[in-house]
Formats: C-alpha cells, sequence, structure tokens
C-alpha cells in the first residue's frame, strides 16, 4: 500500500527545527494574542516588514521575546448547495495553533474542523441529494479533531516526547493515534542509530466506540553511511469489532540510499502476522536546476490481502479481500523553456493469478499527461490541463481537467476551471456509462491585516441533475 | 504474467540501474577545476583573509580580483596554459550568484560573516574546503544547515533571523502550475540538500491534513459521492489510503445505504446487489443492521415485506431463500 504523503512530510518536519507548536486551548490562544501582539503575526509580519525595510546590511538582531509564542490560523467556511428543490447549508469551523512557551522544552499543535449543517432539506424519508458523511451522525453539529499534541523537547535521552492525538507517519501505514510517541536521540556515533517507541488508542473517526482498540509498537532507525537510512518497525494492533477482537502484527523494512543529491533508490518490505504483506522499491531522481524529476515504482503484494485491522487494511470491509498483484509505473516531468511544464506518467497493475478478476480486483493500466504554463503569456496569468484514462475490466474512467488563473498583486488569484469525467463500468453485463461536468470560478486574496477571502461558485451536470455549489471562506492568520 | 508484462518490468528496471550508474559515475560534466585550495593553504599559508577579505570583518567575504592573484603569481608563469587554466578564467568562472552578490546568498539573506567567523569554525559552514584541491566547496551550506544551526545555538531560527524580504506569497521555483500533481514525489524523495524540496521548512503540518484529511480533490463531486468513487476504488482502492484512513468507507457503507439504493433499487430480486453483495459472511449486515433479530427490524424491509410476515413461512429450509447470498447465513443465525 503506497505510504501517504503526509508520513514523508511529517519525517522531514521532525528533523527541522522545531517550530515552537501552541498549547491547544482557546485559552492560550487569548493569552498569546493579549501578551504578544507582535509575536502574534507570522512570516510577513510587522517585524519581518521592519527587518525588510532595513536591508542587508543590518546587523542580525534578535526580537524580544514573548512569553508565549502561538502561531496558527481561524478558518471559517460557508457553503451552500441546491438543485431544484433540494439544498443544503454548512457552516465549518476550523482552527490551527501550533506554539509553546518562548523559553522552549515544549511546543504543541492542534488543528479541529467543527461542522454544522445549518439546515438540510430532503424527501419524506430525510434523504437528501447532498447527503454525505457527516449526515451519519444524528446531531447536527459535529467535530473531528485531526491532531493535537504536546512535544518535550528537553527530556534527556530523547529527541522528541509526544503526548496526545498524533499521525505516526513515519512507520509503513500512517497510524492515527491517540497516546505516547517517544523518539531516542541518537546513539553511536558511526552509526547513528535511534530508537522509539509509540501506544495509544487508534484513532476511528467514522466509529462511534474506540472500545477494546489498541496499538503498540517500536521502531529502530539508523543512518549508518552518507545518503543511507535504515528501519526496522514491529507493531500489534488490536481491534475490537462486533464483539470480537482482531489482531495483527506488522513487521516492516526499510531500506533508503540517496546517491548524490539526485537519485534516490527506496526499499520497503513488510510482514504481516508472520506472513509476507508486500514490497515497494521506488527509484527517483530530480534535477530541480535542469526542471527534471522522474520515478520508477515497483509494486508486489505476494498474498492475498485481507487484515483483521482496519488499520491495515482499511477497505477489505467493503471492497473485500484484495488479489495478489504487481504494480509497475513511472513518472516524468520535465520543465520547457522558461514557461512550460510536462508531466506524463502511466502506471500498470497485473494479477498474479488472471483467474481473480473481480469487480473488486481489476488489472489495470492507466496514463496521465498534464501540461502547465506560467507568467505566460502575461505575468501572473498561467493554467494547467490534465488528462487521465484509466482502463480495467469493465470499469473505465477518462477524466480531463483544465484551469487558467490570473495572479495580480497582493495575493489576488482569479480562476476558471473546468473538470470532465466518463465512467463507464458493467453491472453484471449491463453496459452503462455516466458523464459529469463541472465549471467552476474562484476569487481570493487578502483583507485587511491577516486575514484572507475566498469566494467560489461550481456549477456541477451529471446523469440526473445539474448542482450549484457557493463557498465563502474567511481565515485570520496569527 | 504475459511476455508483454515481462518486457516493461525489465525495461523499468533497466532505466533504474542506468540512472543509478549515471549518478554514481557522476556523469554530471562541468569546467576543469584550475584552482586548488589545499595548494594555497597548505602550501604557501595564505589565510582565507589574503583572497576574501571580508570573511572575518565584513558582511560578505568577497572575492579575489587579478590584482589580488598577481601579488604572489607572475602572469608570465601562465604562458602555454590552456585557456581554462589561466587566472583570468578561473576567477571569471565563479559562479553568477557570488559575482552578483558577493557571496552565494541572495542579497536579501542578513549573512554576516563578521557576526559568525568568531563563533562558528570556518569548517562548519565550508566543510573541508581548505583540504580541497578545487575551487569549489565540498560542502554547499545552505538554508538546513542554516536552520539547523540556530537551533541548536541560536539566535531562534525566525524567517526575518535571515531574511530582509519576506513575502507569504513566495513560491519555490518548482511550484509551478503542475506542481499539486508531482509534489507527492518529491515529498517521498526525501532530499534533505535541497531546500526547495523540504517542505516542512515552508509548511506545517496542517499544511498535509487540510487537503489529505479534509479537502477533496475536484473530482470528487456530487455523482463522485454517489456512484463515480465506487468505480475507483474498486479499481485501485491503494489511491483512495493517500487520504483516507480506516472507517471512512464502513461509517458510510454500514450506516445506510447507499444513496442509490432507493424506491425500486431492490426489486424484484435486483442483480446489482451481487455487484458488491458477494461475500456471504456479514453481507447480510449491510442492508439488515446488526443485532436485529428478524426482519421486523431489519431495515430496509425487502420490498413486499410486512413486519408480520413469518420468515419461515416462505423461507424454510426447503425453500430456498430468494435473494442474493441463497440464505444460507441467515440461516445460520435465524433458525
Amino acid at each position: 500500500m503506497p505510504r501517504s504523503t503526509i508520513a514523508l512530510l511529517g519525517r522531514r518536519e521532525r528533523r527541522r527545527p522545531h517550530p515552537i507548536r501552541g498549547a491547544p486551548s482557546a485559552a492560550l490562544l487569548a493569552a498569546a494574542l493579549l501578551l504578544s501582539p507582535a509575536a502574534a503575526q507570522s512570516g510577513g509580519s510587522a517585524d519581518d516588514a521592519d527587518a525588510a525595510s532595513a536591508g542587508p546590511d543590518t546587523a542580525i538582531e534578535v526580537p524580544d521575546e514573548p512569553l508565549l509564542r502561538l502561531h496558527g490560523a481561524l478558518m471559517t467556511n460557508y457553503r451552500v448547495r441546491w438543485t431544484g428543490e433540494d439544498s443544503d447549508q454548512d457552516l465549518d469551523q476550523y482552527i490551527r495553533l501550533e506554539g509553546g512557551p518562548a523559553s522552549g522544552g515544549v511546543t504543541g499543535a492542534l488543528y479541529l474542523r467543527v461542522h454544522g449543517d445549518l439546515d438540510a432539506h430532503g424527501d419524506s424519508e430525510g434523504h437528501t441529494v447532498f447527503e454525505d458523511l457527516w449526515d451519519t451522525w444524528d446531531g447536527r453539529i459535529q467535530s473531528r479533531l485531526y491532531y493535537g499534541y504536546l512535544d518535550f523537547h528537553r527530556i534527556p535521552g530523547t529527541e522528541l516526547a509526544r503526548v496526545g492525538r498524533m499521525l505516526l507517519v513515519e512507520t509503513p501505514e500512517t497510524f492515527h493515534v491517540d497516546g505516547l510517541y517517544a523518539e531516542s536521540e541518537e546513539i553511536a556515533d558511526d552509526l547513528r542509530v535511534r530508537f522509539g517507541g509509540y501506544g495509544g488508542i487508534p484513532v476511528h473517526l467514522y466509529e462511534s466506540s474506540a472500545s477494546g482498540d489498541s496499538i503498540i509498537g517500536a521502531f529502530a532507525a539508523s543512518r549508518p553511511w552518507s545518503g543511507g537510512q535504515l528501519r526496522i518497525d514491529a507493531s500489534h494492533i488490536e481491534d475490537e469489532a462486533e464483539g470480537e477482537t482482531e489482531e495483527d502484527d506488522l513487521l516492516g523494512f526499510a531500506v533508503e540510499q540517496r546517491f548524490a543529491p539526485r537519485l534516490g533508490l527506496a526499499l520497503r518490505h513488510t510482514r504481516i502476522d508472520g506472513a509476507s504483506r508486500d514490497i515497494d522499491a521506488i527509484a527517483d531522481y530530480i534535477e530541480p536546476e535542469l526542471g527534471f524529476q522522474a520515478q520508477l515504482r515497483w509494486y508486489d503484494q505476494p498474498t492475498t490481502r485481507h487484515a483483521a485491522t482496519p488499520e491495515l487494511d482499511p477497505f477489505s470491509a467493503s471492497l473485500h479481500d484484495l488479489a495478489p498483484h504487481q504494480l509497475v509505473g513511472g513518472s516524468v516531468h520535465q520543465t520547457v523553456g522558461e514557461y512550460v511544464t510536462v508531466s506524463l506518467a502511466y502506471d500498470e497493475r497485473i494479477l498474479e493469478d488472471q483467474g481473480d478478476e473481480s469487480p473488486f480486483n481489476h488489472e489495470y493500466t492507466r496514463g496521465s499527461a498534464t501540461f502547465a504554463w506560467q507568467d505566460w503569456p502575461w505575468e501572473g496569468t498561467g493554467g494547467f490541463l490534465t488528462g487521465d484514462q484509466w482502463d480495467s475490466t469493465g470499469d473505465d474512467s477518462r477524466s480531463l481537467s483544465g484551469e487558467l488563473f490570473q495572479e495580480f498583486a497582493d495575493s489576488l488569484r482569479a480562476s476558471l476551471g473546468s473538470q470532465y469525467s466518463r465512467y463507464e463500468y458493467d453491472y453484471l453485463l449491463q453496459e452503462e456509462r455516466d458523464e459529469v461536468r463541472s465549471v467552476y470560478l474562484s476569487l481570493e486574496g487578502p483583507l485587511e491585516g491577516a486575514n484572507r477571502f475566498r469566494i467560489e461558485y461550481e456549477y456541477e451536470r451529471d446523469p440526473f441533475d445539474e448542482y450549484h455549489v457557493v463557498l465563502v471562506r474567511f481565515t485570520h492568520q496569527f | 504474467m504475459t511476455e508483454a508484462r515481462r518486457t516493461s518490468l525489465l525495461l523499468c528496471a533497466s532505466l533504474a540501474a542506468v540512472a543509478a550508474g549515471c549518478a554514481m559515475l557522476g556523469v554530471r560534466g562541468g569546467p576543469p577545476q584550475g584552482f586548488s585550495h589545499s595548494q594555497h593553504f597548505d602550501g604557501v599559508r595564505l589565510p582565507c583573509t589574503h583572497c576574501h577579505p571580508g570573511a572575518e570583518s565584513g558582511e560578505r567575504a568577497g572575492l579575489p580580483t587579478l590584482e589580488t592573484c598577481h601579488q604572489c603569481h607572475d602572469p608570465a608563469e601562465e604562458e602555454g596554459l590552456p585557456e581554462e587554466y589561466r587566472m583570468e578564467a578561473i576567477l571569471g568562472s565563479a559562479p553568477a550568484e557570488w559575482a552578483a552578490h558577493g557571496s552565494r546568498f541572495a542579497d536579501e539573506v542578513k549573512f554576516s560573516h563578521a557576526a559568525h567567523s568568531g563563533a562558528v569554525p570556518c569548517e562548519t559552514c565550508h566543510g573541508d574546503i581548505l583540504a580541497s584541491s578545487g575551487s569549489d566547496e565540498p560542502r554547499r551550506i545552505g538554508m538546513t544547515e542554516c536552520v539547523a544551526c540556530h537551533e541548536e545555538s541560536g539566535p531562534a531560527p525566525r524567517c526575518s533571523t535571515c531574511h530582509s524580504e519576506i513575502d507569504e506569497s513566495w513560491r519555490p521555483p518548482n511550484h509551478d502550475a503542475g506542481w499539486m500533481t508531482r509534489h507527492g514525489q518529491v515529498a517521498r524523495a526525501g532530499n534533505p540538500q535541497e531546500f526547495t524540496e523540504q517542505c516542512a521548512l515552508c509548511h506545517q503540518e496542517s499544511a498535509c491534513v487540510g487537503c489529505h484529511l479534509d479537502e477533496p480533490p475536484r473530482n470528487h463531486t456530487r455523482f463522485w459521492r454517489e456512484r463515480g468513487h465506487s468505480i475507483e476504488a474498486r479499481v485501485d482502492r491503494d489511491r483512495c489510503s493517500t487520504c483516507h484512513l480506516p472507517d471512512s468507507c464502513d461509517r458510510c457503507h454500514s450506516e445506510q445505504a447507499p444513496i442509490s439504493h432507493r424506491g425500486p433499487w431492490g426489486q424484484p430480486r435486483n442483480t446489482h446487489c451481487l455487484d458488491c453483495h458477494l461475500d456471504g459472511t456479514r453481507e447480510c449486515q449491510l442492508c439488515h443492521q446488526e443485532g436485529a433479530p428478524s426482519h421486523a427490524l431489519a431495515t430496509p424491509l425487502p420490498p413486499g415485506h410486512l413486519p408480520s410476515f413469518n420468515c419461515r413461512q416462505c423461507h424454510g429450509l426447503s425453500a430456498p431463500l430468494p435473494h442474493v447470498d441463497k440464505g444460507d447465513d441467515c440461516i445460520t443465525c435465524h433458525l
């Protein structure tokens, strides 16, 4: 299973200087605003502007440190959707906080979404064409805490100790956990080894009860030679569902090597409950100065995938077992001249046994191409056109989308885009075809202070009806 | 596996091997190195400031001029040397940013040699340059190293510590209009030496979570939610896992019937059911929720069924259940 993008980003984030993160409470937020109006400005802020006016000859100055440094954003999102006599209005509030005491030692971060269903008009059974995941709960106000944790940086022998809700992103699979995480400092200068462990209750944002669920794991990672990384992971997961407790043991091995700064090779292997689960090999080559980027990938799943716990196989409950298969693919990206970039990608999945072909186990080929340009014919003008073709047995899809945008001074941006998708599928020899078109127009830009806005209208037409969506977003950064 | 597929696998492996070989052998090209730092430091014992006058007391270290070289070298020494090995050519081959800014840093970077030279050993930033037989540094310092050192020793690495021009809307050169389609590959590559690839220097964790866990992509239209997603998930579920963690499928598929399952969907024996409900082990529960002791509490009731009906009257062991799973699993529980 592919590692998610956030996994790698998170790994990087811990290596970077810890960006003074915030205590997760509104009270702390209020206190910070009172204590440090200057510090409440992030990059591009008042003190930064002062620094900018001073020019490059200015000596390095250390700004006065407030007691508490908090950065973050409050984002309010209003969305109204309508078609015929059916409509739906939602209001979402996002809170993002990062920071901590200026004295260091402890930082934190929080990301919370509160969703309010302002009104929903459906049929006599309460159904509306705009039903989504939020409507599977009874209440009209729901919330999701994506993460909220405190980091302790000065515990002897540890690089990081974290408590709270977090995404564990270096593990072979991304784990979303309420619990503890600790990572040692690098030891053994020649091998540069670090150890870590974690444990807690897996977060299931859409499951009503976490009773009986648990996860515990440990890892060892080393950077024994230049550009090389080794990592071994072991995790034990328990999940209680329908009165039964399921268990899985996951072992992960990873070797990554970067040759010079341009070429990277990664080989990852996982085992579940003692059996081989998958092998993933990726080679990437990135040449920023030439605007060139390429990747090749080979993935092998030698055994049928049906993990007992959803962490290791979130889709089997709905999509059944995933048959043994291989995946080969590659992508290449090249900047052409000063303004244009072209990207091409191709993937092919090959079932080990073609007799496994079924509604949930397909062989497929997928190709995509993207053509993008920027600052042509005028400065700030750009756009992209991207096409995607996916062929499998019985279920095919095509899509074509494009956007034209203009960026003005002061980060004002206007864009006009369109998306077309065609789905061809076969519900038991009933060949069907659906086409969907959407057009959107959006305008986003700055308001006074550290505020931003976004207004967007989207029109969608599918085989059944026409739909309209208006989105209004206000963001305050601090 | 077919022959064509074997060939494509072999082709991919070959390309990877060639790329690896090129990188390992350093097929990069470049001009000849006519200047040796080690020869001037170890051999002649010149201090750094002889050629770089601002290295200890100035904002910028500065570059030597032709006159600096001529203080020791007689121009006549160069007679007969190839053009690229002459002093003027070597000085002229300095990177453009050196010529423009007196340093590799842009003008807006508030770096001061004077502020660092007393506290930071030269090799911290310049590596083993004094032992280098070339003119270029064996280690090229960038934002990553600056930030790491400031984190350790201070001053705190705020943007304004080093940058005098801070523009929140500034983007690295590779963040062009097609960036969104390929940013994942760069993030996965994990190259810490290229600051343009270091997402975390500018983006907080919420930037990932906001898009990957919360904001659906453009193609996730209303139609997508109703029908499109099932087609793509059936073809390649692993793409879903880029954003979707456990439970998102179960929540909709077990707590409520799909939106399409309305009106006459199930009449009389709709073969569409078989397309999804093949398993026969727990599949009844997709419609007949867990714990329902009889069809009286099952939702939705099959068409034409009333709560008062006696199930066994029609669905006895001798009368096969007219249902997609032949009734085998129901009989296990509902005898």
